[in-house]
C-alpha cells in the first residue's frame, strides 16, 4: 500500500495488524500518534418511522459501523487540542431507503482546570460530516459543535453537561434541520468491569417526520382539521417512499425529550459491550406528539 | 565521585559477607488467601549510626502505550528517577503528593527528564491528558527492601542487626509494621494484606448515546 496515497488508511492497518517498529517509522510523524477506535451496534426501535399515527408507525432493526480516528496534542499546560475523523454507516435493512454513509473530520480543544482526574474539563468539539442516503434529497452536509462541562466526583463516578447545536444542509428543504440539544449525562464504574452510565436531554429545532400515505392525505386535505391543515400545508414535504411506498417526509419544528440508560461490561482494557436502552419524545409545534424507544448492544474497541 | 560511590558500594557488599547478611522472605496475601503483587517490603535498621550505602542505581519509571511501565517502583532515598516518554503521544506526567511536587507538561515522545527524590514517601503519579494512567514511586530510607511478584514473593538481603519492617501496597489503608531481628539464617514471613476495591479510573472506550436527527 502507498502510504503517500491513501496515509490514514495504512495507519488503520497497521493498528488493525498490530503496529511493527519498522512499519511506524515508515509513517509520517504527525500520524504516530493517532488512535483508532470502532464501533458496532445492533438495535431494535420501535417507532423508527417517526410517526404520530399509531396504527401505521414501523419498527425495525438497524445496524451501524463507525470507525473513529483521533490524535491529541497538548497546547499548553492545561489547554489540549484533539483532532480526528468519523465514518459511519448505518443500515436498516427492512426499509433499505434509510440507509446512509457520512464521515467527515472532528476539531475539539478543551481546558482542564487543574490537575489530576478529579479536575473539571471544559471542551469545545466541531464537526462537518458529508452524508450520503438512498433518500438523494436527504445527502448533504451537517455542521455540529458541541460545548461539555465534565467533572468526575469521583474516580468511577463522573457527571456531564451538554449543550449542542447542529445543522443539516441536505439537498431538499424537506431534510434541512437546525437543532440544539442540552443534555446532562452521569457514568458510574460499579467495578473494573461494571459501567451504569445515563443521559437525560432536551432537543429543541426542526425534525423530519414521516406520514404513511393515507394519513398525509388527509392531513394536507383538513381531513385531520385545521390546525393540522394550517401548519402542514406550510412546511417542506416530499414523498420519499421512506417505510413504504407513498410514505411522506416532512420538516417540522419540534421539541424531543431525550432519555438513555446503558449497562457497559468491559471485556479488556481496549474493548467494551454495551446494551443500552433510549427513549424520544416528541411533541412538534401544532401538539403532535410520538414515542420512539430502542434497545441496541454494541460491540466497541479501541486499537 | 563515582569512584567513592564504587568503593562505598563495595566496602557494603564486603560488610555483607563479612557480617553473614541474612535473607528475609515474605509472602503477602490479601485477605482472601490469593497471593498479592506490588507490595513493598522494607527493612530500615534500628540502629542509625552506622552510614547507609548511597543508591547504587537509577529508577526508571517509562510512559508506554499510554500507560506507566511500572505500576509500583521502589527506590531509595537519594536515587534519580528518569521518567522517559517511550510513547509516540504527549504525556503531562505530574505528581502531587507531599514527598515531592512535580510536573512534566507538554512532555513530547523522547523526553527523558529526571528527578532525585531524597525524602521518604509515597509519590502518586498521573498523566493530565490521560487520567487513567497512575503509577507509585516509594521512597524508602534503606537499601534493604523488595517488591513482591505475581506469586506474592519478595527477597531481601540485609547484614545481620535489627530492623524495622514495614509493608506497603497502594489499597491498603495503613502499612503493616514489626520489628524483626536477623540472625545467621533465613527468615520468613508471611503477610496478610487488607486490600481495598481497585478504583482506577478504567480506560476502556465507550459508546456514545445516540442522537435524534
Amino acid at each position: 500500500m502507498n502510504c503517500r496515497r491513501s496515509p490514514l488508511l495504512f495507519a488503520f492497518a497497521l493498528a488493525l495488524t498490530g503496529r511493527s517498529a519498522a512499519a511506524e517509522e515508515a509513517m509520517p510523524a504527525w500520524m504516530s500518534g493517532l488512535h483508532f477506535s470502532a464501533a458496532t451496534t445492533v438495535a431494535w426501535t420501535e417507532n423508527i418511522s417517526r410517526t404520530s399515527f399509531e396504527p401505521t408507525r414501523k419498527d425495525a432493526a438497524t445496524y451501524a459501523f463507525s470507525l473513529n480516528a483521533s490524535r491529541p496534542q497538548q497546547l499548553a499546560r492545561n489547554w489540549l487540542l484533539s483532532a480526528g475523523a468519523d465514518a459511519d454507516y448505518l443500515s436498516v435493512p427492512d426499509f433499505s431507503r434509510n440507509d446512509s454513509v457520512s464521515g467527515g473530520p472532528r476539531l475539539g480543544v478543551q481546558y482542564k482546570f487543574g490537575l489530576g482526574p478529579l479536575a473539571p474539563v471544559l471542551r469545545l468539539d466541531t464537526a462537518y460530516n458529508h452524508r450520503s442516503s438512498r433518500i438523494a434529497a436527504n445527502r448533504g452536509g451537517t455542521a455540529e459543535a458541541g460545548l461539555h462541562l465534565a467533572k468526575r466526583l469521583t474516580e468511577s463516578f463522573r457527571l456531564a453537561l451538554n449543550g449542542e447545536w447542529l445543522e443539516h444542509y441536505a439537498r431538499s428543504a424537506t431534510f434541512d434541520i437546525q437543532q440544539r440539544t442540552v443534555s446532562v449525562d452521569a457514568s458510574w464504574d460499579i467495578d473494573e468491569h461494571w459501567r451504569l452510565s445515563g443521559s437525560a436531554g432536551r432537543l429543541t429545532g426542526r425534525i423530519v417526520a414521516n406520514a404513511a400515505p393515507q394519513v398525509w392525505a388527509q392531513a394536507i386535505s383538513g381531513g385531520l382539521g385545521a390546525t393540522v391543515f394550517n401548519y402542514y400545508t406550510t412546511i417542506p414535504w416530499e414523498v420519499t417512499d421512506s417505510y413504504g411506498a407513498g410514505w411522506t417526509s416532512y420538516n417540522v419544528e419540534a421539541h424531543a425529550d431525550l432519555w438513555s440508560a446503558a449497562l457497559g461490561y468491559s471485556l479488556s482494557d481496549r474493548t467494551n459491550l454495551e446494551l443500552r436502552t433510549s427513549s424520544v419524545f416528541v411533541v412538534n409545534r401544532i401538539g403532535i406528539r410520538y414515542p420512539s424507544e430502542s434497545w441496541g448492544l454494541s460491540l466497541i474497541h479501541r486499537f | 565521585m563515582k569512584l567513592r560511590q564504587l568503593l562505598v558500594a563495595l566496602a557494603f557488599t564486603g560488610s555483607l559477607a563479612a557480617g553473614a547478611a541474612a535473607e528475609f522472605s515474605v509472602t503477602a496475601r490479601n485477605t482472601k488467601g490469593e497471593p498479592v503483587a506490588d507490595a513493598v517490603v522494607s527493612l530500615v535498621p534500628a540502629d542509625r549510626s552506622t552510614p547507609l550505602p548511597p543508591p547504587a542505581t537509577e529508577g526508571v519509571i517509562a510512559q508506554q502505550e499510554q500507560e506507566f511501565t511500572n505500576y509500583v517502583t521502589v527506590v531509595q532515598s537519594g536515587t534519580k528517577v528518569v521518567f522517559p516518554n517511550k510513547d509516540t503521544v504527549q504525556h503531562h506526567v505530574y505528581s502531587l503528593s507531599k514527598a515531592k511536587k512535580f510536573e512534566l507538561p507538554l512532555y513530547n515522545p523522547g523526553s527523558a527528564e529526571s528527578f532525585v527524590f531524597d525524602a521518604p514517601g509515597v509519590i502518586a503519579l498521573g498523566c493530565n491528558i490521560h487520567d487513567w494512567m497512575l503509577a507509585y514511586l516509594v521512597v524508602v530510607p534503606t537499601p534493604y527492601f523488595a517488591k513482591t511478584d505475581a506469586l506474592g514473593a519478595a527477597r531481601v538481603n540485609a547484614p545481620a542487626g535489627r530492623y524495622h519492617v514495614e509493608v506497603w501496597h497502594p489499597r491498603q489503608a495503613l502499612n503493616q509494621q514489626e520489628d524483626l531481628t536477623l540472625a545467621d539464617t533465613a527468615v520468613a514471613r508471611e503477610f496478610t494484606l487488607s486490600l481495598k476495591p481497585d478504583r482506577r479510573i478504567r480506560r476502556g472506550p465507550e459508546a456514545k448515546a445516540g442522537d435524534y436527527r
